[in-house]
């Protein structure tokens, strides 16, 4: 899965991100040097055959994993076989792009082998040339002429060698020539090392997926209550006072359906019902108090989000009111993202102060509580929030994480956002503009803090973002978009679906998973 | 809700075979031994790289073999249902979703016949 995350200090300034950054891959920018006896001693064709194994790998995973996403349940109807497909297509898609990545990983090999044998062949013949001729070979490649010689120069006080004596002459161009072969080779080998190494560096920067935790298809009895706020319905699942995390899930486009709005409360239901079996208290709220675009051409428009930013920067206030010690926990997925940039990038003057006092976007007087009696100081600029998350989103409105201006409770906000591998939406951003903004999992858009290693990002928030970007994070990011033209290109359409089903989002939202003898009650 | 769990147990039982499948490319993968070359650059990066592709590899089979084993475990939470009930195939979402209908929409299997349709296709036969 593409990811980037960030932590940074609220006040969105332009300076270095809290943690540091991730140590550069060792491959990067080594100074490792190839000798003569190393490349001679070096096994091209065992590097050959360890290519050829990579390949008929990377390939049985693909085909695999094509099979799998074939076996549909079919003999199955009901809204808990879409959630298993997804799981079912979540996996075998993370293993079609891990089956392409070693695919890779054996291209780039054999390329490497073929320059070892071409630099070896070429080596063992100019070492030969050397050796028959009585020359010197030193271990950089560099040829000098025999040690009779050498006294020789040392005895004419290090003239020259055109100067030597009648006979040898010679020396001097043969040992220049075979000198400059041999160094062009060991410069080819290294060369062919670093790029190779920057590829594989790349190939391979992936995160290890979760460990499995139980799952039912089936929904749990927790029930859930409607806000019904003038904007549109808000469901809270879990009991938002105790909760130690409240996470808020605002959907995107046809969102504003009956049936949206089931969904999103039965994935509530089910995320608070896991951490509650996890001995986690979490609450959930889900966010449809706007009127969502109800098709992809409608949602081009930012028109909606702007709507929604006020309404959700009041409930983003009213829950720090409600629980000032909770996590909160904001979460774009799609459209749903956009409004959240809104949200975090607006002001209450610019969303709702210049439609009139009386009353906000579309007449919502947003100055109603969502939550209870009012209280809630609605900040300036901005939103509440300690963790922003963005799933599959087009782009949020800003060129960086660093734009967005997030009011955490320790002044630390973290955003990340995530991609499915397959994710259609991939196709509307870009790392430098987008529908919305630039692609919010491209590198340059959060600094590298909070980022794992497979999906660090590295470019500060603030100007010069993406300065210090390093080969790896838009190697790996390069890389995710072939994976994703590789998954259309066998069918799979429907992964901008499968965020809410995906274990590594729950993983995001829950944490790791408990062991059996962390499990509540566990005897 | 409209479910065959026999069949959707067979599924499960194709969807574990492939994550044994993926689990065991992974394995060699992970134990390709590693390759050292002149300029030590490459080799060190096939040595971190490759066993990094094959965990995520596995891990990603543990998921998937994991996701199959918890729809089979449903499926079988279904049947324990029906067979004490006597009705059609249905559930708790059932109760939610609609008319609890078997495959076909009609008369179903006794519960003893579809338990161990099930248990046959739970055990890959």
């Amino acid at each position: 899965m593409s990811g980037a995350s960030a932590t940074r200090p609220e006040a969105a300034a332009p300076g270095p991100s809290v943690a540091p950054a991730p140590a550069a891959p060792p491959s990067q920018g080594s100074t490792a040097t190839a000798t003569v006896d190393g490349l001679l001693a070096s096994d091209a064709p065992g590097l050959r055959s360890r290519s050829q194994n990579l390949a008929e790998s990377g390939s049985q995973l693909r085909d695999g994993a094509n099979a799998a996403r074939e076996d549909a349940f079919t003999a199955w109807d009901a809204p808990a076989r879409e959630r298993a497909q997804h799981r079912v297509d979540s996996s075998a898609n993370q293993l079609s792009g891990l089956g392409l990545s070693v695919s890779g990983v054996a291209v780039v090999a054999r390329a490497v082998a073929e320059a070892l044998s071409v630099a070896r062949t070429v080596v063992a013949a100019g070492v030969a040339a050397a050796r028959s001729a009585h020359l010197v070979v030193h271990p950089n490649g560099s040829v000098e002429p025999p040690p009779g010689v050498l006294a020789l120069e040392r005895a004419t006080s290090g003239l020259p060698l055109p100067a030597y004596p009648a006979g040898m002459p010679l020396f001097a161009p043969l040992c220049a020539a075979l000198s400059a072969t041999l160094r062009a080779a060991l410069a080819l080998v290294e060369a062919a090392e670093a790029s190779g190494a920057a590829a594989v560096g790349a190939l391979s920067a992936v995160d290890a997926p979760p460990a499995p935790r139980a799952w039912t298809p089936q929904r749990p009895a927790r029930p859930s209550r409607t806000v019904y706020s003038p904007a549109g319905p808000v469901n809270v699942t879990g009991d938002l006072r105790a909760a130690e995390t409240i996470i808020t899930l605002v959907s995107g486009v046809n969102s504003s359906d009956q049936g949206a709005v089931y969904g999103t409360q039965e994935w509530a239901e089910q995320l608070v019902a896991q951490a509650e079996a996890e001995g986690k208290r979490v609450a959930v709220v889900t966010f449809h108090a706007y009127t969502a675009p109800g098709s992809v051409a409608e949602a081009v428009s930012p028109a909606a989000a702007t709507q929604a930013a006020p309404v959700l920067r009041q409930l983003q206030a009213e829950l720090r009111n409600v629980n000032p010690d909770a996590q909160l926990h904001l979460t774009g997925y799609s459209y749903g993202s956009v409004v959240v940039g809104a949200a975090a990038t607006g002001s209450q003057d610019s969303t709702s102060g210049a439609r009139g006092a009386s009353g906000g976007p579309g007449g919502v007087d947003i100055r109603s509580p969502l939550l209870g009696p009012a209280g809630a100081r609605v900040p300036d600029h901005g939103v509440d929030a300690d963790r922003v998350t963005f799933l599959g989103s087009p782009g949020v409105q800003a060129h960086s994480s660093g734009e967005l201006d997030i009011h955490a409770k320790d002044g630390n906000a973290e955003v990340s956002a995530f991609r499915v591998p397959g994710d259609l939406i991939g196709l509307t951003t870009t790392p430098w503009l987008g529908a919305h903004g630039p692609d919010p999992v491209s590198p340059d858009f959060a600094p590298p803090a909070a980022a794992p290693p497979g999906n660090s990002v590295p470019g500060n928030s603030g100007p010069g973002a993406g300065e210090s970007s390093d080969t790896t994070s838009w190697g790996r990011y390069a890389w995710d978009r072939v994976v994703d033209a590789y998954l259309w290109a066998h069918g799979e359409w429907n992964s901008h679906s499968s965020y809410l089903s995906d274990p590594e989002i729950d993983e995001h939202f829950l944490g790791p998973a408990p062991t059996a003898t962390q499990q509540p009650g566990h005897r | 809700m409209n479910i065959d769990p026999p069949m959707v147990v067979a599924t499960c039982t194709r969807l574990r075979s492939r994550a044994e499948d993926a689990h065991r490319v992974a394995a060699e993968v992970q134990g390709l031994p590693a390759v050292s070359t002149p300029a030590g650059a490459f080799g060190a990066a096939l040595t971190r790289g490759v066993p990094a592709l094959a965990t995520a590899a596995a891990g990603h089979a543990r998921l998937l073999e994991q996701t199959a084993r918890d729809v089979e475990r449903y499926c079988h939470e279904v049947i324990e249902v029906d067979a004490e009930s006597g009705h059609a195939f249905g559930g708790p979402e059932g109760q939610l979703g609609g008319a609890q209908l078997g495959m076909g929409g009609g008369v179903a299997p006794p519960p003893e016949a579809r338990k161990r349709a099930v248990a046959g296709a739970g055990e890959g036969r």
